[in-house]
């Protein structure tokens, strides 16, 4: 009777924590070797095709969103044109809790065939969702045409 | 020992209660209005993205819970972006309640302005529209000849 007691009290714990486990899951922090791999691969991809890339690097296909890293690319007029999840923001006003000019930054500095850094504060998307977390976050930049394309690593 | 079981019991069963109301409250009026503007910033800066995005099922975004955009050609009536029925041609379309939706978008439909409709339609429900009809308030405008939209229901 203690024995199938146990085992029952076992099985719920161990439901439990799935279920919180599942809720909470972390896919771990990338590197900034992996983000600038990833860079690349989205500027190879603009280069050519480049309706192929942008929609690549929004959904969940392709290899674009490895752990917490994902590239993203914003038009020149600062709207977000490839992002798992702000698709369409535009990040031309955007000030980060550090006050850095993150958009503007990207939009004015970016060069073609040289990758840029910046380093801002912002609020760690998990799950799809921006969290009340914030994190270091520094990403990689450069010009593709008349878009700048990123990619972002947390410290 | 018992109490520990029915106190586990307890826990899991809220758990799960508090996931399926969550999955079931649906997308709300603000919800509508933020994917219309991302949609149209979107729209102006690559349309074929915005196009295939939101009929790819509002990815990047672009819908949240049962709240979604959509697109429709100005001049054909056809949703040229839709999560559900890309591709249809609305022109005709009357809702059960009498709106006809095409009509009253191309007539309203003002660039940089939102106007909104409220009509009968089917809700989202398991990655299809149901057969079921539910109030639903669409905040529409006009951008680059398209007739784009995001509802939320009511």
């Amino acid at each position: 009777m203690k024995t199938k007691l146990n085992t029952t009290i076992f099985s719920v714990l161990v439901f439990c924590l799935t279920q919180v486990g599942f809720a909470n899951h972390h896919p771990g922090k990338g590197t900034e070797v992996e983000a600038k791999v990833l860079l690349e691969r989205a500027v190879n991809l603009m280069k050519v095709d480049e309706v192929v890339a942008l929609t690549m690097m929004t959904i969940p296909n392709g290899g674009f969103h490895q752990k917490d890293l994902y590239p993203f690319c914003l038009h020149d007029s600062g709207v977000l044109v490839s992002h798992p999840y702000l698709l369409g923001s535009s990040l031309r006003d955007y000030v980060s809790d550090d006050g850095i000019k993150v958009g503007d930054t990207f939009i004015k500095k970016a060069k073609e065939g040289k990758i840029d850094k910046i380093t801002y504060i912002q609020p760690v998307f998990m799950d799809g969702k921006l969290t009340q977390e914030k994190a270091k976050k520094t990403s990689l930049f450069t010009r593709v045409g008349k878009y700048v394309c990123a990619s972002g690593f947390y410290q | 020992m018992k109490n520990y079981v029915f106190i586990f019991t307890v826990f899991c069963l809220l758990s799960l209660q508090n996931n399926f109301a969550q999955s079931k409250q649906g997308g709300t009026a603000e919800d509508a209005k933020d994917i219309l503007e991302r949609t149209v910033n979107l729209v102006k800066a690559n349309k074929t993205v915005a196009f295939a995005m939101i009929t790819a099922g509002g990815q990047g975004g672009l819908s949240i819970k049962d709240v979604y955009s959509s697109c429709t050609d100005r001049n054909t009536g056809i949703h040229v972006a839709h999560p559900y029925v890309a591709g249809t041609n609305i022109k005709d379309f009357t809702s059960t309640d009498g709106k006809k939706l095409y009509s009253i978008m191309v007539k309203n439909a003002k660039e940089g302005v939102v106007s909104k409709i409220s009509y009968k339609f089917a809700k989202p429900e398991g990655g299809a529209l149901s057969n079921k009809e539910y109030s639903k308030t669409t905040f529409y405008t006009l951008v680059g000849g398209y007739l784009c939209g995001s509802g939320f229901y009511n």
